[in-house]
């Protein structure tokens, strides 16, 4: 099951570092250093879509629920959410789009 | 005119607050930084001003007038660039600093800071640490306050992290030191 679990958490992965390189090839090729190449909306819009897809598809796998699959989901998203906020910190001041 | 401290939130991340100064002037008197012309701009309806924050440029902590992010953030908070619902803004805080000498000695006190800390940093540069975590821009802004004899209570709302950590003095002063400055995020 566990294994089964780790296929969304992958997609999410694997997601949030294509968001992230389709931004920074195109503020490469447009010679943008200080900013987001991606519109906002599409930023903060795709993550929060993949998201609660992602989400969706875990509680699908977990299903029928008990409380030690409802602890497991929930440490994957803690997970994943850290991971995301974590991967974007580093990207968004290591590369100079902003900074603390 | 009036010198804030201000604080908004990180572009492009759902947490994280990066602070700067703003000093609103009545006048259009261009100020000289490292040799170039620093003029006030328009931020919103009868203010004007010079919005200076320190960034992570080339990874140095170095000083940034009109930085996009900040100017934007400070044009939002005086009205002077409309949002519409589903756009996010930076949410602009500021903070009145109060000091002991005259509004206009003060800021030719902190014109002077930047000046010197401009100077210096291609001398003796502050590396920008990893991911913030470190002498950042909110310890910049807070450092040049405390520096110029400014109070202000630089704590914000949000995730500001090291506001409290100070910056040498030495990095402000426009002297060769006698003894070589600390290196800060080593």
């Amino acid at each position: 099951m566990i294994l089964k679990c780790l296929k969304p958490i992958i997609l999410w992965v694997v997601s949030i570092f294509f968001l992230v390189l389709v931004d920074y090839a195109f503020r490469s090729a447009n010679g943008l250093s200080s900013a987001l190449y991606l519109n906002e909306l599409l930023w903060f819009g795709i993550p929060l879509l993949i998201g609660a897809l992602c989400a969706l598809w875990l509680f699908a796998i977990l299903k029928p629920f008990t409380l030690k699959k409802i602890l497991i989901g929930f440490l994957l998203i803690v997970g994943a959410t850290v991971f995301y906020l974590g991967f974007i910190l580093f990207y968004i001041t290591g590369t100079g789009v902003d900074s603390f | 005119m009036t010198i804030y401290i201000g604080a908004r939130d990180l572009n492009g991340m759902p947490v994280g607050t990066h602070q700067f100064l703003l000093i609103t002037t009545d006048k259009v008197i261009p100020v000289k930084i490292d040799g170039k012309l620093i003029t006030p701009k328009v931020l919103g309806k009868g203010i004007k001003g010079y919005v200076i924050g320190a960034q992570n440029r080339n990874r140095r902590l170095q000083v940034e007038f009109f930085e996009r992010s900040d100017f934007i953030a400070v044009k939002e908070y005086f009205g002077g660039i409309e949002k519409s619902f589903f756009q996010s803004d930076f949410d602009a805080e500021l903070k009145e600093v109060s000091f002991s000498n005259s509004e206009l000695l003060s800021q030719v006190r902190l014109f002077q800071l930047i000046n010197a800390f401009t100077i210096n940093q291609s001398l003796d540069p502050i590396k920008y640490p990893s991911a913030g975590f470190g002498f950042n821009s909110n310890s910049w802004a807070g450092s040049m306050i405390k520096h110029s004899g400014g109070v202000v209570d630089t704590d914000f709302s949000g995730l500001d992290i090291f506001h409290d950590r100070l910056i040498p003095i030495t990095y402000f002063l426009p002297i060769c030191p006698s003894a070589s400055r600390p290196v800060l995020n080593k």
